[in-house]
């Protein structure tokens, strides 16, 4: 029983092993299966991986053709290197460059090629580029190619790394010699130019279009006291310049804008308040499309110049005004010492006819010389400071040559007796009998010659040659020559003698006296009249001064030159009564002897106010007036003779006041006629001559419907002299009308004013107080020009109606 | 469970106790397989707890002495089937390679394989803890393999477990060396 169940045990236990063996078997197989696919897969996935990796091998194969090609093709310098600077691969364009073959290079290091001054440098910065890991690195540098010459190129390097580090660099290089070279002298020709430009002393200033600074080089902000910061996109106009500036400022760059350069000074306004002037010359600026970007303004601070110049103006005023107080000190000294002078000439006259003995009369005698050279001395001194001050004016009025020149040797002919030379004048055929000039200055040069020539000459000949050069356009140009055998002038003195104050010699003062004014005089008063005065002289044998001048010529003569020729003494003058007005008891004592010789009687006023009271109760034919007097002078009582007591009396000025103006002056405070003191007797009788009037005779003449009165003429007594004088004045006067019609037309105010100024002494003579002063008027218009025209109008109306009137006599 | 497990355990009854008892087992025991079981394969573990409290019954042993005597039994045969792991110098360092090297080369072979972890901590030369943790709750059986180890490394070793939680499921046990 036991044995069977342990046999069925047995069997149980065998059938659970077969089962267990099946179990495992089956799940064996099933692992193998597993294990087979598992296998197949794997063997599937390496056949494809396989062909993906021979396809991607070709791509990468073709693409990398692809590189080389554009690598071999490129333009550019392209290479690799191995971190020692070994050539590892060089492109065609990299040999071609370099100059080496492409085995040379592989052998070579890169840096070989490049210049030995850089070469340091160069390497230093690639072991930089390895040492910082940079990636790609940007350098200019020269190389040397195999010919020597010097290639500038730009050269980017990319450095390549794998895991182990930096392993090679692809480089790509590019030849810039030409941009170098261009880059070099435009950058040399830009710090030439800012060189240039800082060392001068110009402040430069930069403005765009808006005028708003962009720059401000340093200059500038050391003129103007601002940084660059403060200035920049400020104005200028606003910051540096005042009102009256910024309106030429605003000018001037509107110029600029438009294209023009302009040079203009202004006072620039600096940061501490002080001002700069400068002047600014500003040109406009355009980009490289020529399109206006702005103006560039140069700054040259002329301050000091401004100052030196606000300097010199003070000077000149100053000396100017010096020069006034000169010419007063002269005119007064002229005064002082022409009062004595007059004593001294007219009391020598009185003395000659007392009786004298022989020594009495030789001493009287050099005492008339002294004084008459004397006189010539002070009037050498008033001119030369008239023409120093320019004061001498040239007037134009007709003349009569030969005349003048005649009455000239006349006045050197007593000297040239005693000096025992022959005086000889010649004359061309061809002058005209007037011309038109200054002829008391021509005469006045002709004089100082003529007396130079007959001074220094002892027995010999002095001749006055006057020629006709030649005529033009109204013209007549003359030359004058005075010709002597006198000591002449050595070759050395001969051109100082023009100077002022200068003499050939110093002894030649000694020996004949003189200031050494007189050729300097003449000189300036030759070049006046537009002339040169010149000299030959030969040293023993003579001189010769000779000038030219250009004359006016005209018809006929139209002065009152022949008023005074041929003049003789009127002796007696019927009692006239004269007031003589004069405060010096010398001077008024010398007067009344002379008048009072020529049967007239003479009262006497000390002064202008007493003159005044016995005019109102007393009429005189004829007032002498002094000019200089305490409580009141000449002019002043002469105005209040004419305005307030309305009498018409001639008055006649006795001035030593000879500087220019002063007979003006007479004439517009209503005087009549002046005499310059000293005064000989010749002159004084015959101013008395001209102006005395015969009351009776003024009295039936005088009308008061006619616009003429030939009172003044009249009582000269010469009813042949009155035709003449009238009919002269009819054609001076209509010549003179149509002188200012035309004149009117052409707007020319001050040719209506000139010309009423010269026909006014005619008009005082033969026309009515209204119509002179009408004619006054106009001369001495200042207002508007519209009055003006409307008084000469209503003048010439009056003027045609007189000349009219004048006519029917 | 590795087929293994249940293939030693009934050669083990067989040797032990014989064959009729082994029949009793699978024949007292309604078991997946009707006690047929392949080294190789993969059966449930309830299959085992079975046919272990089956034996405790027939034998009137406790469940928790036979696993432990199985667990001393097993590790022989582990040890002689793989002696590639057992290339340590003391039991504790092969302890503690368990779950760091032969668990894990385990997994390999049998990635379904559900597997306990011994979290060990040496502390000192003569002292450690296992922290065993498993769903199976067969800390009796990790028992019997520690002293199957330590026999093999030739210690002699004082096993306690030190606590009990979640019925079994992570008991933390406690191995000091003697002498």
């Amino acid at each position: 029983m036991d044995k069977d169940n342990e046999i069925l045990n047995l069997k149980k236990a065998l059938e659970r092993q077969k089962l267990a063996r099946k179990q495992a078997e089956s799940f064996m197989e099933s692992k193998s299966l597993e294990l087979y696919e598992s296998n197949a897969q794997l063997l599937n996935l390496n056949e494809s991986l396989e062909e993906e990796v021979r396809r991607r091998t070709k791509k990468i194969e073709e693409k990398e053709k692809q590189f080389k090609a554009l690598v071999e093709n490129a333009t550019d310098i392209i290479f690799t290197i191995d971190l020692n600077g070994f050539f590892t691969y060089v492109n065609p364009v990299a040999q071609k460059i370099a100059g080496y073959e492409e085995e040379e290079l592989l052998l070579m290091k890169f840096s070989n090629l490049v210049i030995e001054s850089h070469r340091e440098e160069v390497i230093f910065h690639y072991l930089n580029q390895i040492n910082q890991l940079d990636e790609i690195s940007n350098l200019d540098f020269p190389i040397s190619n195999k010919n020597g010459e010097v290639i500038w190129i730009n050269q980017k390097a990319r450095l390549i790394q794998d895991d182990n580090g930096p392993k090679e660099f692809v480089v790509i290089s590019r030849d810039i010699t030409e941009n170098k070279a261009i880059n070099e002298s435009v950058k040399q020709s830009e710090e030439k130019y800012r060189g240039v430009i800082e060392n001068l002393k110009l402040g430069i200033l930069e403005v765009d279009t808006e005028d708003k600074i962009i720059k401000a080089y340093p200059r500038f902000c050391s003129l103007s006291g601002y940084s660059e910061e403060e200035l920049v996109g400020k104005s200028p106009a606003e910051l540096f310049l005042d009102e009256s500036s910024k309106e030429i400022m605003k000018r001037e760059s509107q110029e600029r804008f438009n294209g023009v350069s302009s040079v203009y000074e202004v006072p620039l306004i600096k940061k501490d308040g002080e001002i700069a002037w400068v002047i600014i010359s500003g040109a406009p600026f355009y980009n490289s499309e020529g399109v206006l970007e702005g103006s560039i303004g140069v700054h040259l601070d002329i301050s000091e110049r401004k100052e030196m110049e606000s300097a010199l103006r003070e000077a000149k005023l100053k000396a100017e005004e010096l020069n006034k107080i000169k010419e007063m000190f002269l005119a007064n000294m002229s005064h002082e010492i022409r009062t004595p002078m007059n004593a001294i000439v007219g009391m020598s006259e009185l003395l000659e006819h007392t009786g004298l003995d022989n020594t009495q009369s030789k001493y009287l005698s050099a005492i008339s010389s002294s004084s008459k050279n004397l006189l010539i001395l002070i009037n050498d001194l008033l001119d030369f400071s008239k023409i120093e001050s320019g004061n001498l004016s040239l007037e134009m009025e007709s003349f009569n040559l030969k005349k003048l020149i005649l009455k000239t040797t006349e006045i050197v002919s007593l000297k040239a007796d005693e000096n025992g030379v022959d005086l000889i004048s010649r004359f061309d055929e061809n002058l005209p009998t007037y011309l038109k000039g200054d002829s008391t200055r021509l005469g006045q040069v002709l004089l100082n010659l003529l007396s130079n020539a007959v001074k220094f000459t002892t027995n010999g000949l002095v001749w006055i040659n006057v020629n006709s050069i030649k005529k033009e356009n109204n013209k007549q140009v003359i030359q004058f020559t005075v010709k002597d055998q006198g000591i002449g002038i050595s070759p050395n003195e001969i051109t100082a003698i023009f100077n002022d104050f200068s003499q050939a010699k110093a002894s030649t003062t000694r020996l004949y006296g003189g200031t050494g004014l007189g050729l300097s005089i003449s000189q300036k008063i030759v070049r006046l009249m537009d002339g040169e005065l010149e000299v030959k002289s030969e040293f023993g044998k003579g001189s010769e001064f000779f000038f030219t001048i250009a004359f006016d010529e005209v018809g006929e003569e139209t002065s009152e030159e022949e008023f005074h020729d041929n003049y003789k003494i009127k002796v007696d003058f019927n009692q006239a009564k004269i007031l003589l007005v004069e405060d010096n008891p010398v001077n008024s004592l010398m007067a009344t002897t002379i008048i009072e010789k020529w049967n007239c009687n003479v009262y006497l006023a000390e002064n202008g106010l007493e003159a005044i009271d016995m005019l109102k109760s007393t009429s005189y034919q004829l007032i002498l007036m002094d000019m200089t007097m305490p409580k009141m002078g000449g002019i002043e009582a002469s105005q209040i003779i004419r305005n307030e007591l309305k009498i018409e009396t001639p008055i006649v000025a006795l001035t030593a006041n000879a500087i220019n103006g002063d007979s003006q002056k007479c004439f517009d405070a209503g005087m009549n006629d002046y005499l310059s003191k000293p005064y000989h007797q010749i002159d004084l009788n015959r101013v008395l001559a001209k102006w005395i009037e015969d009351q009776e005779k003024a009295k039936t003449k005088t009308k008061t419907d006619t616009l003429y009165n030939l009172s003044k003429l009249e009582e000269m007594g010469d009813p042949k002299f009155l035709k003449k004088m009238i009919a002269l004045f009819l054609v001076e006067t209509d010549k003179a009308i149509v002188e200012i019609q035309k004149a009117i037309v052409a707007d020319d105010f001050k040719g209506i004013k000139a010309t009423a100024h010269r026909i006014k002494p005619s008009i005082n003579y033969l026309c009515t107080p209204r119509l002179f002063e009408a004619v006054k008027a106009i001369e001495l218009w200042e207002g508007q020009d519209l009055e003006l025209i409307a008084k000469t109008n209503f003048f010439l109306e009056e003027m045609q109606l007189a000349l009219a009137q004048m006519k029917l006599l | 469970m590795k087929g293994i497990v249940f293939t030693e355990f009934l050669e083990l009854v067989e040797d032990k106790f014989g064959l009729e008892i082994v029949t009793q087992i699978i024949e007292g025991c309604e078991l997946d397989t009707a006690g047929v079981y392949t080294s190789v394969g993969i059966y449930s573990h309830k299959d085992m707890f079975k046919m272990v409290a089956k034996l405790s019954e027939l034998k009137h042993i406790p469940v928790s002495e036979l696993l432990e005597m199985y667990g001393q039994y097993f590790f022989d045969v582990l040890s002689t089937t793989y002696p590639q792991f057992m290339d340590q110098p003391n039991s504790f360092t092969f302890l503690q390679s368990i779950d760091n090297y032969i668990h894990p080369e385990v997994l390999k072979l049998y990635p379904e394989a559900e597997l306990p972890s011994f979290d060990a901590k040496i502390s000192g030369e003569n002292e450690m803890t296992l922290l065993y943790q498993s769903s199976r709750k067969m800390s009796d059986f990790a028992v019997g393999l520690i002293k199957g180890a330590t026999n093999y490394f030739k210690e002699e070793v004082i096993i306690e477990k030190v606590s009990v939680e979640k019925e079994g499921e992570k008991v933390l046990i406690n191995i000091k060396k003697i002498g």
